[in-house]
């Protein structure tokens, strides 16, 4: 699949590159808000994993943006647990919600895999 | 003739209350004064020996027809301080009435005609005080007057004045006990009257008719108290007081009225008013004394109910620092300090703590400060709250600071973590960099749990994870997470098996009993014995479930235990304690409505305990 990473994080953007491509998976990363929406629009992945507090453009608005032109499943990725749940994320229009910290990023590509499986 | 002696007589009879007209019946006198009689004074020598005179009659005129004059009438004149009598007869007196005279040499026999002269002679005479026998008369009215006076001075009540009075009136059979109407010290309108033996007095609303003349059977009078006693008052007798003690009643300009009822007539009246109006003033002056003391002792009381009524201590000291008077706070508080603690700023005793204000006065000529009032302020609960506010703000604080702190960290400690997970997934299994790799991300591991704690402690969220546990449950879960801390000491447990649910966010109460054996254990060294207990107590009347963590360790200075549960208080070394642990563990135990205590003595070892208000009930704990 073709999977796009949004987080202003550089570790977590490497860390889950590299498991993407462990697996074999085509991996696109943008380090803010505004980058990850012109990739988004440039690439059309299967998949996105978007952080919500980013400077520029917030995931939120990023999704916002995007709207309902994308058929890209999408996972929300924060660690303010306490403002967004799973429930709050599938408003914004994403299909899952995974909060920072990871206990292991091997399931988070885990359940990446599944939803865009699944969604097929 | 006659007419002419009437008009003669009359600038002699005018005003002179002190001259009595004596007559056998109405129309001698009547054809002797003439339009006068009506302004003298006069009566029958039958009424006379009835009536009840009491105040001074110097000088009596008789004018007898079929006289009834006999001793009983001289001896009732002699009472009554009579100087002269003159007997007006154109007839030598009867040889009865010449035996009686005999006795008296004041008594003088005049002619009709002659009267005009002899009264002048005697009107001079009694003024100038050469009555003959002037001692004998007015000894006896003097004395009783003195009586009077001594016993009204002796009175300690209104009560008794009134008894005093009744007592001197007795001799007016036809006049009813005294009734009196006054502003009492308490400043109400009252009345004080007899009801047998007893003196009542009772409240009122209306003052009484507000007219300074003396009145004889006067309406108003009888309605107002017809009004108060709900019966009538036929016949009354008004005497308005003039009392210079009113309290603050300075609406009244009549500050109080002595009302008798009574069955007199209009000329047993006069008499009986003229023996009153003479005792009026030193009346007067008793009734203001004991208003004026009783009004002073309530003011003294109301004063030591005042001062003794304060929640704080107080003392007045003279100048030499000695307490004059000192108020009940002050007795039961602070009656076993020094003298020089006690004019210090501050003051500590009996786990109180007082801010001392002190107030010099001065008292008489002295330019100095003659005494010293000190207020000491007792400063124990504000201390507290103060401590507690900023205990409080320090939390607040930490709080938001540890939000900030969680989320920067969360983000690179995230990526450090996962990063660790891959690397160790790429390198061989068993070798020094798989091994140190591991470490990276345990530690990472670590350091996202005290972020979580700390997160969770200051945000507060935890309320909705509490839940029932068991307090057992929570205590045996804890134990295997530090076994490698307390497998050095010998450790006691007992814990009680029945129903010890508590409503408590397990992970954070988890963290309390963590952090209180993990103390424990520090507190000992390398060996000692560890005692963890869990048990039910109850405590005014609420049941609670509390744990005993309790070592044989070094033991906690009080000096320290006052500061142990301050935030960042701590007596570890740089870089091993934050001074967290037990402040986080004190605000999670108060937010589940439960204390933690403390016992410590240097060198004989701690003991902790939490307390938590168990939840058996079903209901929340406030």
């Amino acid at each position: 699949m073709r999977a796009l990473i949004v987080d202003d994080e550089d570790l977590i953007r490497t860390s889950l590159k590299r498991v993407f491509e462990m697996r074999h998976h085509e991996v696109f990363v943008a380090e803010n808000g505004q980058q990850g929406l012109e990739m988004w629009q440039a690439h059309d992945p299967e998949l996105v994993i978007l952080d919500m507090l980013m400077p520029g453009l917030t995931g939120a608005q990023v999704l916002k943006k995007i709207g309902a032109q994308t058929r890209s499943k999408v996972i929300l990725i924060s660690a303010y647990t306490g403002e967004y749940d799973v429930k709050k994320a599938s408003e914004l229009g994403a299909t899952l919600f995974i909060a920072k910290p990871f206990q292991n990023i091997f399931d988070v590509v885990d359940r990446a895999e599944k939803l865009v499986e699944n969604g097929k | 003739m006659k007419d002419e002696t009437a008009q003669g007589l009359s600038a002699l009879i005018k005003g002179k209350k002190e001259i009595l007209w004596l007559g056998s019946d109405d129309i001698r006198v009547t054809a002797m004064l003439g339009s006068d009689k009506n302004r003298a004074r006069f009566a029958t020598i039958s009424q006379f020996k009835k009536l009840k005179i009491s105040d001074e009659i110097s000088l009596v005129v008789v004018v007898p027809g079929q006289l009834e004059f006999d001793k009983r009438a001289i001896e009732k004149l002699k009472r009554v301080g009579a100087k002269k009598i003159l007997i007006v007869s154109d007839h030598a007196p009867k040889e009865s009435l010449a035996e009686v005279l005999a006795q008296v040499s004041f008594a003088k026999i005049i002619f009709e005609n002659n009267l005009r002269a002899e009264l002048n002679l005697a009107i001079e005479e009694t003024r100038r005080g050469q009555g003959p026998e002037e001692s004998d008369a007015s000894v006896p009215r003097t004395k009783a007057m003195v009586s009077f006076i001594k016993n009204l001075s002796a009175a300690l009540t209104i009560q008794e004045v009134l008894k005093t009075l009744r007592e001197e009136l007795r001799n007016f059979q036809a006049v009813k006990e005294p009734l009196l109407a006054f502003v009492n010290a308490q400043n109400e309108l009252a009345v004080m009257f007899f009801q047998g033996h007893q003196i009542l007095e009772r409240k009122i609303q209306e003052p009484w008719p507000q007219r300074p003349q003396v009145r004889l059977n006067d309406l108003k009078d009888s309605q107002y108290l017809a009004n108060i006693f709900g019966r009538p008052f036929a016949k009354l007798l008004s005497i308005p007081l003039r009392l210079r003690y009113l309290s603050t009643e300075h609406s009244l300009k009549v500050g109080a009225v002595l009302f008798f009822e009574h069955g007199l007539s209009e000329i047993e009246a006069n008499d009986f008013l003229q023996s009153i109006e003479e005792r009026l003033e030193p009346l007067g002056l008793a009734l203001d004394r004991l208003l004026v003391e009783q009004y002073l002792k309530d003011v003294s009381r109301l004063w030591e109910r005042t001062f003794d009524g304060l929640k704080d201590p107080v003392a007045i000291f003279d100048a030499d620092s000695q307490i004059l008077r000192a108020n009940r706070a002050f007795a039961e508080n602070l009656i076993d300090v020094r003298s020089a603690d006690l004019m210090s700023d501050k003051l500590r005793h009996r786990d109180h703590d007082y801010e001392v204000q002190s107030y010099p006065i001065t008292f008489g000529l002295s330019a100095r400060p003659t005494n010293i009032i000190n207020h000491y302020v007792d400063v124990t609960i504000s201390n507290r709250l103060k401590k507690q506010m900023i205990q409080n703000e320090k939390m607040a604080a930490l709080g938001h600071l540890a939000g900030n702190i969680a989320h920067e960290l969360n983000n690179p400690l995230t990526g450090v973590r996962s990063l660790a997970q891959i690397l160790i997934t790429q390198v061989k299994p068993g070798t020094t960099l798989s091994n140190d790799l591991t470490e990276v991300e345990k530690a990472s591991e670590r350091c996202q749990e005290v972020i979580q704690n700390l997160l969770e402690f200051s945000s507060g969220g935890y309320e909705k994870h509490q839940q029932y546990i068991s307090l057992r449950a929570v205590v045996q879960k804890t134990l295997p997470l530090i076994k490698t801390l307390t497998s050095r000491f010998e450790v006691n447990s007992d814990f009680f098996s029945g129903d010890d649910k508590v409503f408590v966010e397990p992970r954070l109460l988890q963290h309390v009993v963590f952090n209180l054996i993990k103390n424990a254990c520090e507190s000992m060294g390398d060996k000692g014995l560890l005692d963890i207990r869990t048990k039910i107590q109850v405590e005014k009347m609420n049941n609670y479930a509390v744990l005993s963590v309790r070592d044989t360790g070094v033991g906690i200075d009080p000096i320290v235990q006052k500061q142990i549960f301050d935030f960042f208080y701590t007596t570890k070394k740089e870089g091993q304690g934050t001074g967290l642990g037990l402040s986080m563990s004190k605000t999670i135990v108060e937010r589940f409505g439960g204390v933690i205590k403390l016992e410590s003595a240097v060198g004989a070892g701690s003991e902790f305990q939490i307390w938590l208000p168990l939840g058996n009930s079903g209901e929340l704990p406030s």
